[in-house]
C-alpha cells in the first residue's frame, strides 16, 4: 500500500477510511495530496516517480478538513508542477478524470478578471484539459480539447468556500463532463476529439511553469485516472 | 529581511547583459528554506523582457543602491555613475516606486519596488503582493495569453 501523508490519521468520515485512502481505494494513477509542510516536493501517492515540485507557495494552510494541510498559491508566481516522464506515459488523454479540491483567496478574486488555472495537463494547442476560473466574471470552466476539437463546459460560480471540481472525459463514452462538489454541472459535452501525444506541461496552480494564469487561492487532493470516474464515484469523493 | 515583490522591465540592456542581472536576481534570497515562499522565484513576462521576482529578500539586495551596483558591474562601470529617477504609482492601496535607471542619458532598467516607497517600513509580504497583483491586472494583456 502506498504510504501518504495523513495516512497516520484516524479516520473521521464514513467507513472507517480517510479521504486519501478512499481516493487511494479507486486507482487513480497519480494523486498529490499538497498536505507538505515543508519542503519543495509535491509527494504523490501512487509513485514516487510522478513527485512533483512546489514553487513560491505557503505550505502548511488549512486544508479541506480531513486533517491535511494545503498550500496557498499567491495570483502572480506560485504553481506546483507535476510534469514527469513517469506520468506523461502513464496519462491517458481518451478516457480520465481529474479532481481538485479549491478555494479562492477572496472575494475579489472572483471579479479580477484574471484566467487563473486549478490544473492544465497540456499536450500542445490541440490536445489538453483543464479546470480554471475565467477571466471573465463570476465563472469557472473546465476544457478538454482533443484532435483539435474544443469542449467547454463553463458556468457561474462565486464560492468562498472549499469546493470540489472534477473533469471526466472518455472516448469511448464520448462525454466530457464538469463536476462540482459530487454534482455534473453544465451541459455534458459530446463528439469528442481524438486525443494524440503524451503531455509536455502538467501543472496544478497555473497553465505553465512561466507560470502564465497563476491560481489564487488554496489548492488540495488533486488525484488523476485513467478512466472516467462514475457520477456515484465522484459524489463519493466530495466527502473529504 | 524582507518577504515581498519587486518587478524589473529591460530598457536598453543587451540580451547578455540582461542574461547577467537576471542571474544575478535569481540568486537572491535563501539558499533553502521549508516554506518554497520564501525561496527567490519569478514570473516572465510573455515578450520576455521583464520579470517579477518574490523572495525572503535581504532588505540590503533590494534598494536603489544595490541594483545601481548590479548595473555597474554589468557595464565595468562606478555605480555611482549610474542615475535614476523615481515615479510613485498606486496599483492598489499602497504607493509603489518605479524606478528608472539610467547613464549618459538613456534608460536602461526600470524597477518596481511593489508596495514600497522609500525609508525603513517596507510593506507586508501580502500588501506588496496586493500591489502586485493589481499591477499583473492592468497589464494583463502583457502577461498573460489570450486563452488563459
Amino acid at each position: 500500500m502506498p504510504l501518504g501523508i495523513g495516512m497516520g490519521i484516524s479516520p473521521v468520515f464514513g467507513g472507517g477510511l480517510s479521504y486519501i485512502q478512499r481516493v487511494l481505494a479507486t486507482d487513480p494513477i497519480a494523486y498529490w495530496v499538497l498536505g507538505e509542510r515543508a519542503g519543495n516536493v509535491a509527494r504523490c501517492q501512487v509513485l514516487a516517480a510522478q513527485n512533483g515540485q512546489h514553487v513560491g507557495v505557503t505550505l502548511g494552510q488549512p486544508g479541506i478538513g480531513d486533517g491535511n494541510t494545503c498550500p496557498y498559491y499567491d495570483g502572480t508566481n506560485d504553481y506546483t508542477n507535476v510534469q514527469t516522464a513517469t506520468l506523461a506515459g502513464r496519462f491517458n488523454g481518451a478516457e480520465g478524470t481529474v479532481i481538485v479540491w479549491m478555494r479562492v483567496a477572496n472575494a475579489g478574486v472572483w471579479t479580477d478578471g484574471q484566467g487563473r488555472e486549478m490544473i492544465r495537463v497540456f499536450v500542445n494547442a490541440n490536445n489538453h484539459v483543464r479546470i480554471s476560473k475565467a477571466a471573465i466574471n463570476n465563472s469557472v470552466f473546465s476544457q478538454y480539447v482533443a484532435g483539435g476539437v474544443t469542449k467547454t463546459v463553463q458556468v457561474a460560480n462565486t464560492s468562498l468556500a472549499n469546493q470540489c471540481f472534477g473533469a471526466t472525459w472518455s472516448s469511448a463514452a464520448d462525454e466530457f463532463r464538469l463536476y462540482i462538489d459530487g454534482v455534473p454541472v453544465g451541459v455534458t459535452q459530446t463528439i469528442l476529439g481524438a486525443w494524440v501525444g503524451v503531455p509536455v506541461v502538467s501543472v496544478i496552480g497555473a497553465s505553465s511553469i512561466v507560470p502564465a494564469a497563476p491560481w489564487h487561492g488554496w489548492l488540495a487532493h488533486v488525484p488523476l485516472w485513467n478512466r472516467a470516474l462514475a457520477p456515484a464515484e465522484m459524489a463519493d469523493l466530495y466527502r473529504p | 529581511m524582507w518577504h515581498g515583490y519587486f518587478g524589473i522591465e529591460n530598457l536598453n540592456l543587451n540580451d547578455n547583459q540582461r542574461a547577467e542581472l537576471v542571474a544575478a536576481l535569481r540568486a537572491l534570497g535563501p539558499a533553502s528554506h521549508p516554506q518554497p515562499a520564501c525561496l527567490c522565484h519569478w514570473r516572465t513576462r510573455l515578450d520576455g523582457q521583464a520579470a517579477l521576482f518574490e523572495a525572503l529578500f535581504n532588505k540590503d539586495s533590494i534598494s536603489i543602491d544595490a541594483f545601481k551596483q548590479r548595473l555597474g558591474a554589468i557595464f565595468g562601470i562606478s555605480w555611482v555613475t549610474i542615475g535614476h529617477s523615481v515615479n510613485m504609482v498606486t496599483f492598489d492601496s499602497l504607493p509603489t516606486a518605479i524606478v528608472t535607471f539610467s547613464r549618459s542619458g538613456t534608460d536602461y532598467l526600470r524597477v518596481a519596488f511593489f508596495g514600497y516607497s522609500g525609508g525603513e517600513d517596507r510593506p507586508a509580504w501580502a500588501e506588496s503582493g496586493d500591489e502586485c497583483r493589481a499591477y499583473l491586472a492592468l497589464y494583463a494583456s502583457q502577461w498573460e495569453t489570450a486563452d488563459a
